[in-house]
C-alpha cells in the first residue's frame, strides 16, 4: 500500500467501526433522542420568532456563533501512536496524505455549518434576507470553513501551544468581523475582509508550512483526543468496551475515605471506595440511575403508587448490581493477589460499599416519593420494601456471586 | 534456623506438559543479595511468579521461613514484598494513596514518617497528590519502589528494576537494598544489569532454558565455567555460546 492509499485505507476503517456505533446508538436511544428535539424544535419554531423582540440583535448572535463555529476547527489526520515511528520518516512525501485530511476536514464541518444554518435558517429570512442570500451566504460560509481549515493546520505548525492560542483568538476576531459583515449584507466589506484573508493564505500562512517541519507528538495526541471524544460520546448510549474511564478527583467525594482508620480491614474499603469516587463507571451509573428512577416515580400517575414502588425497588436494585462489579475492577492487578488480606475481607468491603449506596439510592427515592405528594404510608411501605430488598441482595444474592466469580476465575 | 526462601526443585509453567522451569533448586539466605540471570525466556519471570505464588508448581515445593504458601497463605504473603519489572499502579489512587494502601494491607504501623522520608529519598514529595496517569515510566516504577520498601519485609523480590529510572533513583535504591540487606533482609534480584549484580550480589543464580545452569558466588562461578578471572558478563556471554554450538 502507497502512502497516497493510507489515507482512504483510515479513513474507511475509521468509518466501519464508527458505523457499527452509531447503529448501536441509534438502536438504543440516540434517534429516540434526536427525533425528540428536532420535533420540539418543529412545534416552538414559529412561536419562537414570534416571540423573539425585534430589538433582538439576531446579527450579532449570529455572527458570534458563525465566527465559533468557523474558527473552532479540527484536522482529521487519522494518525497513530506507531506513526511516530514509520511514518516520520515519510513526512516530506506526506503531501497527498496530508490534503485528503485537509479535504475531508473541511468537508464534515462543512455538512455541520450547514445543518445549523439550515436550521437557522427561517430566523434568516424573516430578520435579516432573502433566500437567494442565504444560499450566497451558506456558499461564503464554506469557503471560509476552508479557509479556516488550512489556516488552523498551519498555526499547527508552532510548537508551542500558547502561540497557537495567540493566533486562534486573531483567527476568531477576523473570523467575526468577516461573519458580521455576511449577515450584515455589506459584500464590499465582505470582498475587503476576504482579499484580507487571501493575503493573509499566502503570506502568512502558506509560508509557516516551509518554515516549521510537522509537530507529530501534537497531532498524535490531538487525533487520539478526537478519538476518545467520539467514543466518550458513544458510551453514553452503548458500551465501549476500550475506552478507559476518565479517572476524577472528585475531592468532596473521595475524600470521605481519608477517614478510615489505616488497618488491614480497611484495605479494600478504601481501595474500592475511592474507585468507585473517581473512576467514572460506578457514580455516574449510581447518578444516573437516581435521576432516571427519581424522575419516573415523579412521573408516575397518583393512582398508580403501588407502581412506583415496583419502580423505586427495581431501580434500587440495578443501583447495586451494577456497582457490584467493582469486584473485577482491578482484576489485571498483581497486587491484590499479592496483599496479605484474606479473600473474604475483599468480599465484605464490596458487600458494604453495595449495600451503602443501595442505601442511599432507597433514601433519596423515598425523599422523591414526599415531594410527589404521596400518603406517608406509600413512602414508608417503599422505603420498607427497598431496604428489605438491599438486605435480602446483599446477605444473599450477594455471596452467591462472589462464588461464582470465583469459580468462573479458576 | 531455616533458610529464608528455598526453591526446592521446582517445576512449572503454564503448562504441564511443556515446563517452562525445570527442577530449578535455589535458596536465599537472610542478610544476601542473590541475583537471578538469565536471558530473555530463560525462566526468571516464571520462577518469580512461583516464589509469588501466583502460579503453582507442578513439581517441588517453595518454601518461606521452611513454609510453603498452603500452609499458612497470608504469613507467607506478609513476608515479602515485590518490585515488578513493568510498574503496575492503581489508575484511581493517587500516590500518597499507593503508600497508605501498602500500608494499610500489610498493616504497618508508623509508617508515615517512613513514607515521607521515602518521598524525599527519591525526589517524589512534590508529586505526593499526583495520579500515576501524570507519571513517567521511572516515577511509576519509583511509586513500586517506594511502596515495596515501605512494607519493610524480610524477603524481596526485584525483577529487573533498574529500566527507566533516573541516576539518583537507581543510587537510592542500591543503598536502600544494601541497607535493608545488612539488616537481615534477603533480597532476590533478577536483572541485565551484569556490572551491577557484579558489585551488589552476594550469590547469583544462572538461568538456561529454565534450568539452573550455574550458581554460587562469583568466585564458585569462575571456578564452575573454568575461567578463573573472568568478570560476571564474560560468563554469561560465554553461557549463551553453549546455545550456537
Amino acid at each position: 500500500m502507497s502512502i497516497d492509499q493510507l489515507w482512504q485505507e483510515r479513513a474507511r476503517e475509521f468509518w466501519s467501526v464508527s458505523r457499527r456505533y452509531i447503529t448501536l446508538m441509534a438502536n438504543s436511544g440516540l434517534m429516540v433522542a434526536i427525533g425528540g428535539i428536532v420535533l420540539i424544535i418543529g412545534i416552538y419554531y414559529n412561536s419562537f420568532l414570534d416571540w423573539l423582540p425585534s430589538t433582538f440583535p439576531v446579527v450579532q448572535v449570529l455572527a458570534v456563533l458563525f465566527a465559533f463555529m468557523l474558527t473552532k476547527t479540527s484536522v482529521r489526520t487519522f494518525f497513530q501512536t506507531g506513526d511516530l515511528v514509520y511514518l516520520l520518516p515519510m513526512e516530506a512525501k506526506m503531501n497527498h496524505y496530508l490534503q485528503s485530511a485537509l479535504r475531508y476536514s473541511w468537508f464534515m464541518q462543512s455538512i455541520v455549518l450547514a445543518l445549523v444554518l439550515f436550521l437557522l435558517g427561517p430566523l434568516y429570512t424573516d430578520r435579516i434576507g432573502e433566500f437567494n442570500q442565504l444560499l450566497i451566504t451558506f456558499l461564503i460560509l464554506i469557503a471560509a470553513k476552508g479557509w479556516n481549515v488550512f489556516a488552523y493546520w498551519s498555526e499547527l505548525r508552532y510548537q508551542y501551544v500558547s502561540q497557537q492560542w495567540k493566533l486562534r483568538w486573531l483567527r476568531f476576531v477576523v473570523n467575526l468581523v468577516f461573519v458580521f459583515f455576511v449577515f450584515m449584507l455589506e459584500w464590499w466589506f465582505v470582498l475587503a475582509v476576504g482579499v484580507v484573508m487571501i493575503l493573509l493564505f499566502f503570506g502568512y500562512y502558506r509560508p509557516l508550512h516551509e518554515k516549521y517541519r510537522l509537530k507529530w507528538d501534537q497531532l498524535i495526541s490531538l487525533e487520539e483526543e478526537r478519538l476518545n471524544s467520539f467514543y466518550t460520546f458513544a458510551n453514553a448510549f452503548v458500551d465501549v468496551p476500550h475506552i478507559k474511564a476518565r479517572i476524577r478527583r472528585r475531592s468532596i467525594l473521595s475524600n470521605q475515605w481519608n477517614r478510615l482508620v489505616t488497618k488491614q480491614s480497611n484495605t479494600y474499603v478504601f481501595l474500592y471506595g475511592k474507585t468507585f469516587a473517581r473512576s467514572g463507571d460506578y457514580f455516574g451509573i449510581m447518578i444516573r440511575l437516581a435521576i432516571v428512577g427519581a424522575l419516573l416515580i415523579y412521573a408516575t400517575p397518583e393512582d398508580l403508587q403501588g407502581l412506583a414502588v415496583v419502580i423505586a425497588i427495581l431501580f434500587t436494585y440495578i443501583t447495586g448490581s451494577q456497582l457490584v462489579t467493582i469486584y473485577h475492577h482491578h482484576k489485571t492487578m498483581v497486587w491484590p493477589e499479592l496483599y496479605p488480606v484474606p479473600e473474604q475481607v475483599r468480599q465484605q468491603s464490596v458487600q458494604s460499599l453495595v449495600r451503602n449506596v443501595m442505601v442511599i439510592q432507597s433514601i433519596w427515592f423515598t425523599i422523591i416519593t414526599f415531594i410527589t405528594s404521596w400518603s406517608i404510608f406509600y413512602s414508608m411501605i417503599a422505603l420498607f420494601m427497598m431496604l428489605l430488598m438491599v438486605i435480602a441482595y446483599v446477605k444473599v444474592q450477594l455471596p452467591k456471586w462472589f462464588k461464582q466469580s470465583l469459580h468462573a476465575l479458576s | 534456623m531455616t533458610q529464608l526462601l528455598h526453591v526446592q526443585s521446582v517445576s512449572g509453567g503454564y503448562n504441564p506438559n511443556k515446563p517452562v522451569i525445570k527442577k530449578v533448586e535455589f535458596g536465599v539466605e537472610r542478610g544476601e543479595i542473590v541475583g537471578l540471570i538469565g536471558l530473555n525466556g530463560a525462566g526468571k519471570s516464571t520462577t518469580i511468579k512461583h516464589i509469588l505464588g501466583l502460579l503453582e508448581p507442578t513439581d517441588g515445593a517453595i518454601t518461606l521461613n521452611g513454609k510453603t504458601i498452603a500452609d499458612d497463605l497470608d504469613t507467607y504473603r506478609q513476608t515479602m514484598s515485590f518490585i515488578p519489572e513493568t510498574p503496575i499502579l492503581y489508575d484511581e489512587l493517587t500516590l500518597w494513596e499507593h503508600l497508605r494502601l501498602t500500608a494499610m494491607a500489610y498493616d504497618l504501623t508508623d509508617w508515615e514518617e517512613r513514607a515521607e522520608s521515602l518521598l524525599k529519598t527519591y525526589r517524589m514529595a512534590k508529586m505526593k497528590h499526583w495520579f500515576p496517569s501524570n507519571f513517567s515510566k521511572g516515577m511509576r516504577q519509583k511509586v513500586m519502589i517506594m511502596c515495596a520498601f515501605l512494607v519493610k519485609p524480610e524477603l524481596y523480590v526485584v525483577d529487573e528494576p533498574f529500566l527507566g529510572l533516573d541516576p539518583v533513583g537507581i543510587q537510592s535504591l542500591l543503598d536502600q537494598m544494601v541497607e535493608m540487606k545488612n539488616s537481615g533482609a534477603g533480597i532476590l534480584m533478577s536483572t541485565h544489569i551484569l556490572t551491577t549484580a557484579e558489585k551488589y550480589c552476594d550469590r547469583f543464580v544462572l538461568l538456561h532454558h529454565g534450568t539452573v545452569y550455574l550458581k554460587g558466588t562469583l568466585a564458585e562461578l569462575r571456578t564452575q565455567a573454568n575461567m578463573p578471572n573472568a568478570g560476571l558478563d564474560e560468563i554469561y556471554v560465554e553461557m549463551t555460546k553453549e546455545d550456537d554450538r
